[in-house]
Order: structure tokens, then sequence, then C-alpha cells
């Protein structure tokens, strides 16, 4: 089944003769268990696609369907919810809340839902990220691949459906810009999660199992996996 | 993965139930009509009560002030004396009454029209009220339930939908609270319901093609061997060309083994047949053996297989055996495809959350647009290797099932780069893989 | 942690001292008002003790009762208590003194104002209370428990013991009859139109109500009026009225100022953290859970700042108090001065701040759940299109060359953060010309503000129509008596007294004030003299010594005061406002007539007789006074004209008929002893009682008691008033400093790019003051324009009480405006210097 599906997305700003056109009739499918690459220059509307798919800003037309709902037809404190327990977001820079703690910003989401975290499970997933020594650390004291971590942390400690993911590595070195890569790759592989990742660096698009190309607010590509050959 | 673990409903549970937020709300608005009625009522009703009463004394004081005025003006005193009445002048009363027959029993309340009004005044005002308050309570509550109910039914509905039609769920709930909760869950439910469904499809086909493969991969094999043997049991070929032949054979068949083992190992670990003991073990030694079983194939082709500076005494959970076939065919792949007289580097790097292993060749590398089809089964871009093209797949199964990643890239100086990242501390398992409940 | 809420305790946390700023104001404000209000009930139950005690607890009474009424009172349902005072026979004493013996019986001594300085209250008709000042003029000259013999209401002479001691009260001192009383004997009461009958109800009646009916039994039914207007029962509820609508508006003021301040400090610390809220957005919380969150942060501070600060009021208050009555003070005038506790105002208070923070926090609650989650998204690169609307009217600040011009449009561009933050400069300096407005007219309508305060004792020359000739030309108390009085510890001036005369002053209609016959029923005659026609007005014509002029110098309006040129040129002091009453029965102030100085006034002197030639005099106007130095500030229609000796003595002189020189002349007749405030009555005292008993002929009057109370009220007054004053101003600076701080800290970004692009520190730093001052400035405006309004509206409640021009508070303006637009220039430069310490690059770089 298709976790996401987008059909004819339309998305201007202003009006008139300042009217900029940032997204224009994009229509694409995603199974789940896909880990996809969006790539573009920059205003190719890759950023606004993404906050179109969680469900961030209004389209000026079309539909982005998510596990079979219309994400823009379900009222706006529904989706929030729908967010809560769905969706994941990784952005470049600017994750974390700053007056609370790796552990607390872990488990936000599932607090915002009123649900108590597995504590065995979040303590695992903190060992695994690395970041056991920082647990009680706010973002302050983090650098920047370790507060990367956290957002991915986060993103597992509740497993939406999807995650998406703004230029994780743009602020990273390539060490931690690959480790940051690993793990969105096992998110797909052990969680059976869908990763949607923007990104301008192509050493990353090249792990993506498909690989979205935006231009000008067009899809003009879409390589995505064919079947085997012989 | 968060728990819905505790069943009991707490109080601050409960309040985030948009209904009950509603209800208390309106029971509130209630209570305080309630308390605004009981006063304005108490307010009134003691009124008339005074006036009722002062009547009637005012009737007692008139016929008194006719005869005997002087005991008028007394009773008129004894009426404003505001403190308590003494047990000895209630007694002394008593007395009094008792003596003609007034006594609190006998005395019809209806007798005393004052109190008789007060009583009925009371009787029907208050029956009354309580009567509407109580229909307009079980009103409230009735709504409230019925909402409920509503949501319940259309969520049972469009369960039913699911299980029995196998359609989505037409009938979606995304709302805090404990309907919530269950929409929630039985949204999941039905996910994962169809999800499984979907995998189950998934293990059908992927056996039936798994045994495609096996078939497809036998038959050329096989049709070779049938000849050969053929040829040989006609007699038809002489001594050498015999032993050629005999050898050949020999080779198809150990090809034919290699394969189906192969495959088989393939299958079992995708299928999840097939589990990897983790244990804390030294890397490098793991690294060495994977070396060791290579070393003839790089001594036959001249390629030195060097292990770069790296931590020698690393600890990492892993399966020693299956990840030494892991890179074993890691490094044959980098083998095969190198010059005569190249090197393959072998190097490691411990990150926070990885240990990333770096096989580089220097190869020809390949074309960027094929990266992501060198690990499907039986790719091969080139004839270089004597593999089947089955090396890749199983490296990167055998990682997957580590909680690993592997991944490879092109070498901008040339060749090939695989990184293969493993965790140092397993990712939390899954509670449940899809097939198990 | 627990839940997400947990979160609005951590943001408190990390803005520690923002949030403990917010709460100081919170603290303030609800001290403020809780101390508003509890002072104002506590004036009020007080005044009404007080009432009680100088007019009696009773509610009202009958002057000319019958047996009859008091038989039927005595048995009327609502008739709480009943007293009755028979007055007696007045027994004569040494000239002038008399006493009248009368006959109160035991709830007449509880409703009438008799108070009990020592010793008891008679239990028997043998027993007598009588003024201590008495004790000494009394036959045999008893103390305290001893016996006199005095008229008894029979006529006959009988034996009194003196149980008890009362307050001495200066107006029998002045006329020498007093009142002794004895019990009435209840069998022998006899009730007659002699006697006055005083009564109370019993509470919950509606006193207002009855009055008709208790009228109806007798119809001398006089009322107890100032006590019933106080308990709200009188005809006229007016002065409740007007205390609850000027104590309403002062609270009011004060909570719209603690509603700005923590609006300000809400809305800023959104604003701070919107990137986060948009953040919690995308996470999925719902507007509601992070309004809930802007809520608990509000819930947190009121919670720690609305009890504290309904402590800090009452312990504070009970603490100034405390320190004012060490001082010796007595409060208010009043004996005992109690901070009665009222669950009401305490409550209500603790209702009103924590309403007033959670209105404050609505607004901000709301933006901050309005934010779009794109705006977490969005992150360093947004680009907000604002809306630029060319004004037309250039702002003056253009004219301050390049900073100037940044600083107008820095304003321009953001129209909102400039409003608000004005809007608090404006509330603060509203807040502070209201009070003070407010105040200093309380205090001058409920004191008498001159000299007389001060003045604590009065030697006089017994005067008798056949004293020596030789004594009369003679001042009393030669001129070096008066400097050794002068030299006594604690004394602050020693004034000689004067015959006072009356003339008639001839004022023409140019001179004469118009709005006299307007607004009030003042009829004056008209006379002609000289060919023209001249309206009369009476005129007291008072002399003061030196020592008076000298103390005349605080009160003048114009001109000035130089005895030689008084005494050279016929000059005089004039005091020509006046207070009568107008149409309405109410009290104004206004001047009488408008002379100026330099002005000749002619006097008419002898008016009196009918004599066809008029002898007037004309004298110059050397200088005006606001008000009388000495005596009663204002006359009810007369001029009042302040000569020196020489002068006085001509005009006398002119007019021998009108003044007789027998009783008319220029010689000290008695001298008036100020003392210093705190001082000690009592050597002062001993020395006058000596003086007294060596000089014959002198009597003293003792009023020391009483103007140290009347001093000290008018002390109090003022402490009270500046001590709110200043609070109000800590909490106005307190909301300036914050909000523009945080103003110039939200900015940080854009001010690093300006110095990335080349502009000095020193032009940033011009630009941000010029800022500073130019929300001061239309701070002020604003604040001046309805602190007239809000003064305005202030001065026709109090003038429904007693009638007063209304005035400008110039001063309260001018420091308020002065005080904003320092603290606003001040409080840019903290920041500033901060941001210049800090890195160029770690400020545009940064992203929270």
């Amino acid at each position: 089944m298709n976790v996401i599906s987008v059909d004819g997305l339309s998305k201007s700003y202003g009006t008139g003769t300042t009217q900029v056109k940032a997204l224009h009739d994009v229509s694409f499918s995603i199974p789940q268990g896909q880990f996809v690459a969006v790539v573009g220059a920059s205003g190719s509307g890759k950023s606004t696609l993404l906050h179109l798919l969680g469900g961030l800003d209004k389209p000026s037309g079309g539909y982005v369907h998510i596990d079979g709902d219309n994400l823009y037809g379900l009222k706006e404190k529904e989706r929030a919810v729908f967010r809560r327990r769905k969706i994941g977001f990784i952005f470049q820079s600017y994750n974390l809340i700053p007056v609370l703690n790796v552990e607390e910003n872990i488990q936000l989401p599932l607090l915002l839902d009123h649900r108590q975290p597995d504590k065995a499970y979040i303590n695992d997933l903190i060992h695994t990220l690395g970041l056991h020594e920082r647990r009680k650390h706010l973002p302050s004291e983090l650098s920047g691949g370790q507060q990367q971590r956290v957002a991915i942390g986060r993103a597992l400690a509740y497993r939406p459906a999807i995650v998406l993911a703004d230029e994780p590595t743009g602020n990273l070195d390539s060490a931690n810009g690959r480790e940051v890569i690993d793990l969105l790759k096992l998110a797909v592989h052990q969680y059976h999660q869908t990763v949607v990742v923007i990104t301008h660096d192509m050493n990353v698009a090249a792990e993506a199992d498909r690989v979205l190309n935006l231009q000008d607010g067009k899809l003009i590509s879409d390589t995505s996996s064919q079947g085997r050959l012989v | 993965m968060e728990r819905i673990a505790d069943p009991k409903l707490e109080v601050a549970r409960l309040w985030r139930n948009p209904s009950i937020r509603r209800l208390s709300l309106s029971i509130a608005i209630l209570a305080i009509a309630v308390v605004i009625f009981i006063a304005l009522y108490s307010y009134f009703s003691a009124d008339k009560l005074k006036q009722d009463w002062l009547d009637k004394e005012a009737a007692m004081l008139g016929s008194l002030a006719q005869d005997h005025p002087e005991l008028a003006t007394d009773w008129l005193k004894q009426l404003s004396q505001a403190d308590e009445p003494s047990p000895e002048a209630i007694a002394e009363g008593r007395r009094i009454m008792e003596r003609y027959g007034m006594t609190p029993s006998a005395m019809e309340t209806s007798w005393l029209p004052v109190l008789g009004n007060y009583r009925f005044r009371t009787f029907w005002i208050l029956i009354g009220a309580a009567t509407t308050f109580i229909a307009l309570l079980t009103w409230l509550l009735f709504r409230v339930i019925r909402r409920q109910l509503g949501e319940i039914r259309s969520l049972a509905v469009a369960m039913e939908d699911t299980v029995k039609h196998n359609r989505p769920m037409a009938y979606r709930m995304y709302d805090e609270g404990e309907l919530g909760l269950l929409a929630n869950s039985a949204q999941e439910l039905t996910i994962r319901l169809r999800e499984t469904i979907e995998q189950l499809h998934r293990d059908k086909a992927f056996l039936k093609d798994t045994v495609a493969d096996i078939s497809h991969q036998l038959k050329t094999p096989l049709a070779s061997l049938m000849i050969y043997i053929d040829l040989l049991q006609a007699g038809q070929a002489d001594a050498e060309h015999a032993a050629e032949f005999l050898r050949t054979c020999k080779r198809e068949l150990d090809r034919m083994e290699w394969l189906t083992l192969t495959l088989l190992k393939l299958a079992r670990l995708e299928a999840d047949a097939l589990q990897m003991s983790l244990r804390d073990t030294n890397l490098a030694e793991t690294i060495q053996h994977a070396v060791h079983l290579i070393s003839p194939l790089a001594v036959s082709k001249k390629v030195t297989l060097r292990i770069e500076d790296s931590d020698r005494g690393l600890i990492v959970p892993h399966d020693s055996h299956w990840l030494a076939e892991a890179l074993a065919n890691l490094f044959k792949n980098a083998v095969e495809h190198s010059p005569i007289g190249g090197t393959v580097s072998i190097s490691w790097e411990n990150t926070p959350v990885f240990v990333r292993v770096q096989v580089k060749d220097q190869g020809n590398g390949i074309d960027p647009r094929h990266l992501p089809h060198i690990f499907k089964k039986f790719y091969r871009n080139s004839s270089e290797g004597s593999g089947v093209g089955l090396g890749l797949p199983l490296a990167k199964s055998i990682v997957e099932k580590h909680g690993g990643v592997l991944s490879a890239a092109v070498n901008p100086i040339g060749g090939m780069m695989f990184h293969l990242s493993l965790p140092q501390h397993p990712f939390p398992v899954p509670s449940g893989e899809l097939t198990e409940l | 942690m627990r839940s997400y809420g947990a979160m609005a305790g951590r943001y408190l946390k990390h803005q520690r001292r923002k949030s403990i700023l917010t709460i100081v104001g919170i603290i303030l404000s609800v001290a403020l008002i809780s101390s508003l209000g509890t002072m104002g009930q506590a004036l009020k139950d007080n005044l009404l003790l007080d009432t009680k005690h100088k007019e009696g607890s009773f509610y009202f009474g009958y002057s000319k009762p019958t047996p009859e009424l008091y038989d039927t009172l005595k048995n009327n349902v609502l008739v709480d208590q009943l007293g009755v005072y028979r007055p007696g026979i007045t027994t004569s004493l040494e000239k002038p003194y008399s006493v009248e013996v009368g006959h109160v019986d035991e709830n007449g001594f509880k409703l009438l104002p008799i108070h009990l300085s020592e010793g008891r209250l008679p239990q028997s008709t043998d027993e007598l209370v009588v003024e201590t000042w008495l004790l000494d003029r009394l036959p045999g000259l008893p103390q305290l428990n001893g016996t006199t013999e005095l008229d008894g209401p029979d006529g006959k002479p009988r034996s009194y013991r003196i149980v008890g001691v009362l307050s001495n009260e200066k107006r029998s001192q002045l006329s020498g009859s007093s009142k002794a009383y004895t019990l009435a004997d209840p069998a022998t009461l006899t009730v007659n139109s002699q006697s006055l009958i005083v009564l109370t109800l019993k509470p919950g009646v509606d006193i207002n109500r009855q009055i008709e009916a208790f009228t109806k039994l007798n119809d001398s039914l006089f009322t107890n009026e100032q006590l019933l207007a106080l308990m709200g029962e009188a005809a006229d509820n007016g002065l409740n009225k007007a205390l609850a609508i000027i104590f309403g508006t002062l609270i009011g003021l004060v909570v719209l100022s603690t509603i700005a301040v923590i609006y300000n400090a809400f809305h800023i610390a959104v604003l701070e953290r919107i990137r986060q809220f948009g953040l919690l957005r995308t996470l999925g919380a719902t507007p509601g859970q992070i309004r809930n969150l802007v809520f608990r942060e509000a819930t947190a501070l009121a919670a720690v700042g609305v009890p504290l600060g309904l402590a800090i009021g009452w312990f504070g208050m009970s603490f100034v108090l405390w320190l004012m009555t060490q001082g010796g003070l007595k409060i208010m005038m009043m004996d005992q001065f109690h901070l009665t506790f009222h669950w009401w105002i305490m409550g209500g208070s603790f209702v009103i701040g924590f309403a007033a923070v959670y209105l404050a926090a609505w607004l901000p609650a709301r933006k901050a759940s309005s934010v779009s989650p794109v705006e977490a998204a969005k992150g360093a690169g947004s680009i907000v299109r604002e809306s630029y609307r060319r004004s037309r009217i250039p702002s003056l600040l253009n004219l301050a060359g390049v900073e100037g011009r940044m600083a107008s449009n820095n304003i321009r561009r953001n129209r909102t953060k400039f409003r608000i933050t004005t809007f608090s400069i404006v509330i603060s300096i509203l807040l502070f010309i209201v009070f003070h407005y407010f105040t200093q007219q309380a205090l001058s309508m409920t004191t008498t503000t001159n000299e007389d305060d001060r003045i604590a004792f009065q030697l006089n020359q017994i005067s008798s129509s056949e004293s020596d000739q030789s004594r009369q030309s003679a001042d009393f108390l030669t001129d070096e008596m008066m400097q050794e009085l002068r030299r006594l510890p604690g004394v602050h001036g020693v004034y000689g007294t004067y015959r006072n005369a009356t003339a008639q002053a001839l004022v023409n209609d140019q001179e004469f004030n118009s709005d006299i016959a307007k607004q009030t029923d003042m009829e004056n005659q008209q006379t002609e003299w000289d060919e023209k026609t001249y309206k009369l007005l009476a005129t007291r014509i008072v002399l003061y010594d030196d020592a008076r002029l000298q103390e005349a110098q605080n009160y003048l309006q114009s001109g000035s005061i130089d005895p030689d040129l008084l005494a050279g040129e016929d000059g005089v002091l004039l005091v020509q406002t006046i207070k009568p009453y107008n149409r309405n029965g109410k009290k104004v102030i206004m001047p009488l007539t408008g002379y100026k100085v330099g002005d000749k006034i002619k006097l008419w002197l002898n008016s009196d007789q009918d004599s066809e030639k008029k002898l007037v005099r004309e004298v110059k106007v050397a200088g005006i006074l606001t008000q009388s130095p000495f005596g009663s500030p204002y006359e009810g229609s007369m001029l009042t004209v302040i000569t020196a000796k020489p002068t006085f003595a001509s005009l006398l002189e002119t007019a021998p008929e009108q003044y007789p020189p027998s009783f008319y002349h220029a010689s000290r007749i008695g001298v008036d002893i100020a003392l210093k405030d705190q001082a000690d009555a009592q050597p002062v005292r001993v020395k006058l009682q000596e003086m007294v008993r060596e000089i014959p002929g002198t009597s003293l009057i003792d009023i020391a008691e009483e103007q140290k109370g009347t001093r000290n009220f008018n002390l109090q007054m003022q402490i009270f008033v500046y001590g709110f004053l200043i609070i109000i101003g800590v909490i106005g600076s307190l909301n300036i400093i914050n909000t523009v701080q945080t103003n110039l800290l939200l900015r940080r970004r854009e001010i690093g790019l300006l110095q990335a692009v080349g502009m000095t520190m020193g032009q940033i730093r011009r630009m941000a003051s010029a800022e500073g001052l130019w929300f001061g400035v239309i701070g002020s405006f604003w604040g001046i324009v309805l602190g007239f309004g809000c003064s305005y509206l202030l001065y026709l409640q109090l003038s429904s009480v007693q009638g007063f021009p209304y005035e400008f508070p110039w001063q309260a303006s001018l420091i308020a405006s002065g005080a904003a637009l320092l603290v606003g220039l001040l409080s840019v430069q903290g920041p500033l210097r901060r941001m210049e310490k800090a890195n160029l690059l770690e400020e545009l770089r940064e992203e929270a």
C-alpha cells in the first residue's frame, strides 16, 4: 500500500504580479519502507513539498494522502494529533526545545499525546544513539551531530509511519552526516518506516532507494528502483 | 515505542476526554443555576412565611388590644425579643398548651394555615424544580453518552469493513481522550493487518521467486551436466577429453552446490529463519578471519589485502561467523574487480553510534546510476568474477541482520568504496515482527 | 517529566531573571491594590469610629421630647439603645468661667460624645466627671477623687465627688463655660422639653426609611448626620458614592497598569520563543496545548506573586503604621487606628490579581497558539514581507541625522511593538499623574493647611471693659519675654495677637469676580462715592507682626512682603480667595476679586456710622496671598487685608467712631505659641503656666494635644502619599525597563547586521537612544493627555463632595515625563553595552 500519495499538488504565494508558484501539479506515490531522496536546486520547491507532506502548510491545490487519509481534509486540531502519531520531522537545525534535556526531547511527542514512554525502550535507544553520557544535557551543551541524533531518536521513539527530513546533514561535517544517513537507513530497514529526505548532497541521494528530482516546482524525474536485472 | 500500559483511568487522564470536559461545563452551569434557584426560593419563601406569620400575630394583637391593651403591649415586647427563649418559659408554656390539648402531635398542620401553606408551597415547588433539573441533567447525560456511543459504532462499522472486506478504514478519528486512543489503536491494527496480509503475499511471491531463481540458475549447469554425462556415457570422448569433461562436471556441480547453499542461506536470512547470535567479539579478529578466507584468491590474482591502521582492540557485538562470511564476500568482490597487483585497503573507525568498516578497491568503479542495483540478486555489471551475483546481496542481508547498514559508493580517486556500519549498541528489537503477534 | 505541561516550569526557570522581574511587578501591584483597598476601608472604619467619638454614636435624637415620647420609644421594637440628657443649672466660677452640671443616664454616657481621660464614669448622682482644665477653677481645687460643691439640679449647692476626668476641648476653653456630668437617677428621671433623647436602632434596620416614621412621633428629630453619612444611611449618599468611585478608579488604574506590565512581559516572552512554539506544532501540539503552556506559566507566576503581594501589602502597611506610632504620631488624628483585616478585600485582591494575570496572558497565549508550524521549519532565512505603508507625516526624528532617520524607520516598521511599548509608558505616566493629583486634592480637602496647625498654646490677656487705659496701650508681654519664649526648646515661633477691624471695600465691577454672582447667592450692596458706583465688600483688616509676616512668605502668590515697604506705602497683603457656598449648597473655592499687585483698594472705614461723609482710605496691594497664613485659610465672603502696625494704627485713627480707642488699638493682646513637629509640649507648658501665675490677668489655652494630632495628620498623609507614589513609580519604571530592554535584545541580529555593514557602536547607540527618547516623548504626550482627562473626571467626583477650582497637575506631569524619558534613555544603555561586548559573528549566526 502506498503510505504517501500525492496528487496534483500545487502551492503559490502572494497574489497578482508578485505571485510565486512554489509547486506546480506534483504527483507521486511512495510505498512503505522506502528511502526517498528529493533533490533539486535552491528554490526548486523541495522544502515546500516537504512542508506540505507534513501538513505544516496549506496547499493551493491538489491532495496529500497519508495512510489513506486526506491530510487536508482533517481539521487543524485533528491534523495536529495526526502529526503527533504518524509524522516525524527532522530539520536542518533547531530541532530541539532548548529548555528540555536529551531524554525529554526524545519523549516529547509521546508526552504531547499523554502517553507514558516505555522506559526500557527509550533507554536502549539512547544507548544506541551514543547519547548515554549526555542524556541529561541541554541542547546548548551538545554538538551539531549530537543534536541531530537526538532529533532522529525522537523520530524513532514513537515510530511514526513517515519521517520527513529537511537537509538533515546540511550543517554537519561528513562524518556526522554519514552517521545521520546510516541511522535513517536503519529506520527504514529495522522499523519499516518511510523516510523522505531533502538534500542537495549527491552522496546522500546515492544512498536512497529512489530519487525525486524537482525543478522550478515541477517533478522532472523520478528514478525508482527497477526490477531485478539479469 | 510507547505503551498505553496503565489500564487505570486516573482523574487527570479522564479530564483529557473532550466529552468529559463538555459534560463538566454543562454540569457546572447547571449547578450554578440550581444554587441560584435555591437561594431565590428560600428568600422568597421565607418572606412569604414572615408575612403570613405576622398577619396572624397582628390578628391576635388586635383582638387582645380590644379587651386587654396592656397585655397587648407585653405580647409585642415578647414578640420582639430576639434572644433564645428560655427553656423554663418553653416548658411552662407547653404545660399550659397540653392542658388544653394543643400538643404538636395532635395539632394537624393543616389547622395552622400559616404552616399549612408553607408546607404545601414547599412541597410542590421543590418537586417541580427537582423534576426539571433532573430532566435537564438526564438530557445532558444522554446527549453525551449518545455521542460517544455513536463514535464507537462508527468505529465498529469501519473495522468491520476492513476485516471482512479488506477495505481501508472509512471512519478515522484523530482526537485526544480514551476514544481517540481506541480509534488510534484500531486504525493501527487495521493497517498492520493489511501490512501483514501484504507481507504474506510478499513472502509467497518471494518463495515463488526463490524457487524460480533456483531452478533457473540450476537449469544451465544441469543442462551442461546432462550433455557432458551423455557424452561420457556415449563413450564418445577420449580419455583426455573425458577427464576434461569430468573436471568441468565437478566444477559445475561445485558451482551448483555453492549456488544452492548460498541461495538457501539468502532465502533463510531474508525469511528470518536464521538467527544471528550477537556477542561482543573482537572485530579485528573477525576481519582477519575473513581476509584469511579470501587470501587464496587474492594470491592468485596478486592482489594485496591490506589492513590499514585501525583499532585492533575494538569490541563490537556481532556474530563472528556470519560477519566473516559477509566480509569475505565483500573482499572477494573487491579482489575480483581489482587490477593485477592492486591493493584492497581495509580500515575501520569508531564513531559514537557505529563502527564503520571501509573496503576500498582500485578497480574501475561503476556508473553511479547502477549503484542502487548492485545489491540486487544476480546483478552483474561486468563479466568479471566467478560469482553468480549473490555475494553482495548476501553480505547486505547479513549486515542488516546485525542491525547495520551496507552501502557502496564510487571512490572519486578511482575504484569502489564499500561502507559497512555496525551499531555499537544493537538497536532495540522492535516489539514483534509483522507476522508475529 | 510527567507531562508536557512541565515545560512551562522549565521555561520559567530558564528565564529566571525575567520571571523574577515579572513576579516583582505582580507583587508590587497586588500589594498596592490590597493596600489601597485596606486603606480605604480602614479609613472609612476609623472615620466611623472617630465620628462616633466626636459626635456620639447615636443615630438620631429629639431635642424637645415629651414623657410619652420616651415611653413609646422605650417600647419600640426597632430601638436598640435609648439615652437621656438633662441639662442642669450653671454654676458661675471665677470670671469668666462657669460650669453646668448635666444629668446623663447610663445609655446616654454610651451614646453621647463624653470621653474619659482618667478615672471612671459616675455611677451615682453624687459622682461627677469634669474636664481636666476645669479642675483648677472648681471651688476647693479638687483633684481626681476629690470633692467640690456646685449647684445641683434644684439650684441648691451640693457636694459632688469627682470620679473621672474628661479630655480638654478647645471650645470650652475659649468660651470659658464647661459642662460636667453626673448620673441621671432613673427613678427620678423626668423627660421634659429641655432634655435630649438620643437613640440607636437595632442592627439590620434600614435607618433611612425609618427616619420619616420616627419624625412623625415628634418633629424635633435631629440626625447624627456625619455618622449616618458614613454608614451610608444618609439621605445624601454622595460621599459614599464619591469615595467608591474614586477608590474604584484608582484601583482600576493600578489593575490596568499591572495588566500592561504582565502583558508586555508575556508578549515579549512569547515573541522570543515563537520558533519553539512552531517546533512544538510540528511535533503535533494542538493550539490548545500551546495556549495551555502559556497559561501554566501565568499561573505559576501568579501563584507566587499574588500571595506574596497580599502578604507584603498587609505587613508593609502594618509596619509603616507601627513605625509611625512608634514615632509618637497619632494616626489620622484618631486615638486608635486599627488596621482591620477584611476578608473581602484580601479575597477581592486575590481574585483581581489572578484575573489580571490571566487577562494579560490571554492575548500572548493566543498569539503563541496561532503560530503556523511552518515558522519553525522556515528557519533562518525567513524574510517576513512587511507591509510598508508610506506614512505621509515625516517624523521629527528625521531631523536627527541618519541615526534619527533609521530610528524613525525602525519605529514605523513595527507599529505594533511601538504601540505596546508606548502603551506601558503611557499607563505608568497616567497612573502617576492621577495618583499625584488625587492625593494632593484629598490632602487639601481634608486638612487645614496653614500655620494655625502649629499653634499649641495661646496666652491671652483677660479683657474687661473697665481695664486700665495704661494696660491697653502697652503690649501684652514685652518683647524680651517673647524672645525668651522663642528660645524654649521645641518652639517654632511666637506670634503676637492683635485686634481685628472690619470695613467695607469699595469695589468696581471690573475688579469684582462676576462668577461669584453666577455661582453663589451672595448679594452685595452698592454705594456711591466720588460719583462712581461701587459694590460693597466686607473686609477684615488684620495686623501681623514681623513674626507672622515672616510666615506669610510661604503663602505669597505674587508681590513681595517687606515690612518697611508695607509701612511706608500703606501697603497691604491681600487674601482674595474665599470659600463660599454655591447654589447647590456645596463649598467652592474661588476668588472674590481680581486685584493685582500695585492696585489700590478703597476702604470705607466708617461704614457702620450713618455719616454723610465717607471716610475712605486707599491701601496699596503689595502682595497677594493664596490663603490666610493664620486663622481659617478662607473666609466665607470677606476680603482679608493684612497690614503692618503703622498702617493699622493709622487706619484706626482715621475713623475713631467706628473704632473706639477703648477697644481698638494696635497693641498686642495675646501671644500664639507654635511648636515644632514632634516637639515635647511639656516644658513649654510648664513655662507658660509659670507665666500665667506671675503675670496677672492672663489665661492659658492649652490645645497642644489637638494640635499635635492635626499636624501629624498632614505628615502621615504625606508619608502615605509619597509612599504610594514611589511604588507606582517603581512599577512604571520596571515596566519601561523590561519593555525597552527586551525590545533591544530581540533585535540583536539586526544590530549585528548593522555593525557588519559598517555602523559604529556610537551611531547604533545614538539610534537606539533616539528610539528610546521617542518612546518617552510619545508616551509622555499621550500620558499627559489621558492624565488630564482622568484627573478631570476625578475632579468632578471630588468636587461633588467639596468644590474647588480645577488645576492642571503640571508638577506631576513634568516629574512623570522627565522620569519616563530618563528611565527610557538609561534602560537602553545596559543591553547596548552587553551587545557591544558580544561577538559580532555570534550575533549574526545565532539562530535562536
